[in-house]
């Protein structure tokens, strides 16, 4: 299963490094939301700052969603074949849930360092916890965004589907990666460990909970 | 090989097969035809294992067919509407990707074999995006043989192929029976089709409207059937 | 089931005038506090359908037999569900602007309420979207299994997070006089039997659906098409 999901990963990473067709549409609209927010909100008032963590996570949650939605899509004329093919369908979840994370790794690479430059701010000193928020968020995000893709992409509407299903479950993590960064900010930094908690266990449910019940999916 | 009993399949309020039997021997080739609509392409998702009927009974190689048969799968072609190959990669690295998924050994080797089955060596390391609409579907015949598949399923596999490719498709599916395997294809090409088929089916509204053996049925027979499944001859 | 709707009748009217004039008014909320009865009767019943669809989705999933039959119960559980958490809402807004003054607060009962709104309305799009009927009664039943881990979280919210939301069932206890609790307790019966009435309607509704639908197949098929 393990080698089926890595040829599949192999493939997907050689399309994406060829055709670009799912970072740098995500990527450019990452780095848009950045300068809409900058028009939006004055950037050169002090109250911005408070709203940083919010407005970063929410950039890269919209910039994620488009990368993510296109995952199972890109399968959409050839899944066919792809599920003709003696593979469990668990390697297919696996290949495109490390897929995901890598995609959302990529993206909150290059919109962290636009949006502190361009919502004039800067990273917490604490840039390792922060480090470790942003990494456990993401896998959070492509997990969940893994299972609902998954459930999608099997209707008539494809990703259009994927905000109503996705992003209802997303909140939970939404909040801790938000009071989490905002805690990295304030005057007790060690409080954003509670909230880590928090996506810890948000992350393990979206992996387990997807990879139990995918299972059942395979049937029809 | 294959045998099929009675096969339904409704969508919502509407039945797109009505009960279908359909049988293939070890040499067996399966013409399949009837209008657009008539349930072709739905027998062949069936019968290949893409989803399961609303009711009937499939037995594939003795044993009752199971839509989450791995080693099923592996024993089955199929070759769809869409040639199934990704345009970002090229030639080969589509048929070793494939191979891969197969777990055949050799992979590199057999996918250089099979390009040059279909003719398609010389343009091995180009990127489907530059290939043509009947360069794809050669392509895509690879794709579905480069198992050595013992029953071969092809849902309008003349279409897009010159001439020259639809002559190539001919001698890789009149060899696949001469060896020992069964292929059923659906099909438009009425003249081909005739020439190519052991036995030939027209489908008419999710029903079985007509069948003969080749040679039992003259030409004239089989056209007159298929035009009235196709609501052309009929009076 | 045909009776049921007798008893809903008079037992609305009953727990009506049980809210609206035997109990006497809240000392500082007046009379705007008797929303409450409503607010309370279709909250317990969304949570509970909801977990009956919980239960109908897990045996969906886990066991083989009646897919069909159940998915018609798991179709018209969600929809009640939804209706009441609608009304919970609704309800709940116009007595939030009366007693703490604005419609919305992100307080976490609201909270997790509005998310398991949203939830269950994906939960009905996304039935809605897939077609083959096999793949949409076990991918609705997954999902429906899925987003069930909201509803606990709703009722724990106000015990698990300060919550400005008053609680009524504590370890200790009710916190409301027997007399509202009478009151409540009609209001509840009224309400979860109206939505079993409006389940097993749905349901056969869903059913005849389908017969009309293999009937109409039926006669298609003898006529030849």
């Amino acid at each position: 299963m393990i080698r089926s999901a890595g040829w599949i990963l192999w493939k997907d990473i050689t399309l994406e490094l060829r055709g670009r067709e799912l970072l740098l549409p995500a990527g450019v609209f990452g780095l848009v939301i950045a300068m809409l927010y900058g028009f939006a909100f004055d950037p050169s008032k002090s109250g911005l700052h408070g709203m940083f963590p919010g407005l970063l996570w929410l950039g890269i949650f919209f910039a994620s969603f488009l990368a993510v939605g296109r995952a199972f899509s890109i399968e959409a004329d050839s899944a066919q074949q792809l599920l003709l093919a003696p593979i469990d369908r668990g390697a297919l979840f696996v290949a495109k849930l490390a897929l995901n994370v890598l995609l959302t790794l990529v993206l909150a690479a290059v919109m962290t360092p636009a949006f502190t430059v361009l919502l004039q701010t800067a990273l917490p000193a604490e840039v390792g916890t922060f480090l470790v928020i942003e990494a456990l968020g993401l896998v959070g995000f492509a997990a969940a965004g893994t299972a609902m893709g998954a459930l999608a992409a099997q209707t008539r509407l494809r990703e259009l589907l994927l905000p109503v299903l996705l992003l209802p479950f997303t909140s939970p993590l939404l909040l801790g990666v938000v009071s989490a960064t905002s805690a990295l900010y304030g005057p007790t930094p060690a409080a954003a460990s509670s909230w880590i908690g928090l996506i810890a266990i948000f992350d393990v449910i979206f992996i387990v909970v997807p990879a139990l019940l995918f299972e059942f999916l395979t049937e029809v | 090989m294959l045998e099929g009993r009675q096969l339904r399949l409704s969508i919502g309020s509407r039945a797109i097969l009505r009960g279908i039997d359909v049988s293939l021997a070890p040499g067996d080739c399966l013409g399949l035809y009837g209008a657009n609509g008539a349930g072709k392409s739905t027998l062949l998702s069936i019968l290949s294992l893409q989803r399961e009927p609303s009711s009937g009974r499939l037995r594939m190689f003795g044993e009752p067919a199971r839509i989450d048969d791995l080693a099923l799968r592996r024993r089955l072609g199929y070759l769809g509407h869409e040639p199934g190959v990704f345009l970002g990669l090229t030639g080969h690295e589509n048929l070793v990707f494939y191979g891969r998924l197969y777990r055949l050994d050799r992979v590199h080797q057999r996918a250089e074999e099979a390009l040059v089955r279909v003719g398609l060596s010389p343009f091995r390391h180009e990127a489907v995006r530059s290939y043509s609409a009947g360069m794809r579907q050669r392509l895509a015949l690879a794709r579905a043989t480069l198992h050595r598949p013992e029953i071969l399923l092809l849902d309008e596999p003349h279409q897009s192929l010159d001439p020259a490719g639809a002559d190539l498709l001919d001698d890789e599916i009149r060899e696949h029976c001469a060896r020992g395997g069964a292929v059923i294809f659906a099909s438009h090409e009425v003249d081909r089709g005739y020439r190519l088929a052991t036995r030939l089916m027209v489908l008419r509204r999710g029903r079985v409207e007509w069948q003969a053996e080749q040679g039992a049925a003259g030409e004239d027979e089989f056209r007159h059937a298929l035009g009235v499944a196709l609501g052309v001859g009929a009076r | 089931m045909r009776y049921l709707r007798w008893v809903i009748l008079p037992l609305w009217l009953a727990a009506l005038y049980l809210a609206l004039i035997w109990v006497p008014d809240e000392r500082s909320l007046g009379v705007s506090y008797r929303i409450f009865y409503i607010h309370m009767g279709v909250a317990m019943s969304a949570l509970i359908v909801l977990t009956v669809n919980f239960v109908i989705s897990l045996l969906i999933v886990f066991m083989r037999g009646r897919r069909e039959q159940l998915d018609h119960y798991a179709q018209a559980t969600a929809e009640v569900g939804l209706l009441m958490t609608t009304a919970t809402l609704a309800s709940g807004m116009l007595w939030a602007k009366v007693a703490w003054g604005a419609y919305w607060t992100w307080d976490p009962r609201l909270t997790t309420t509005a998310i398991l709104w949203f939830l269950y309305a994906g939960y009905l799009l996304l039935r809605e979207a897939i077609d083959q009927p096999q793949k949409r009664i076990v991918y609705s039943a997954v999902y429906g299994l899925i987003v069930f881990i909201d509803v606990p979280i709703v009722y724990e919210s106000v015990r698990w997070w300060s919550s400005i939301h008053p609680v009524v069932f504590t370890e200790s206890g009710m916190n409301i006089t027997p007399q509202m609790f009478i009151a409540v307790l009609f209001f509840f019966f009224a309400m979860i039997l109206f939505s079993i009435d409006l389940i097993a309607l749905r349901a056969k509704q869903q059913a005849l659906r389908e017969k009309l639908e293999r009937l109409r197949e039926k006669r298609l098929g003898d006529l030849g098409y």
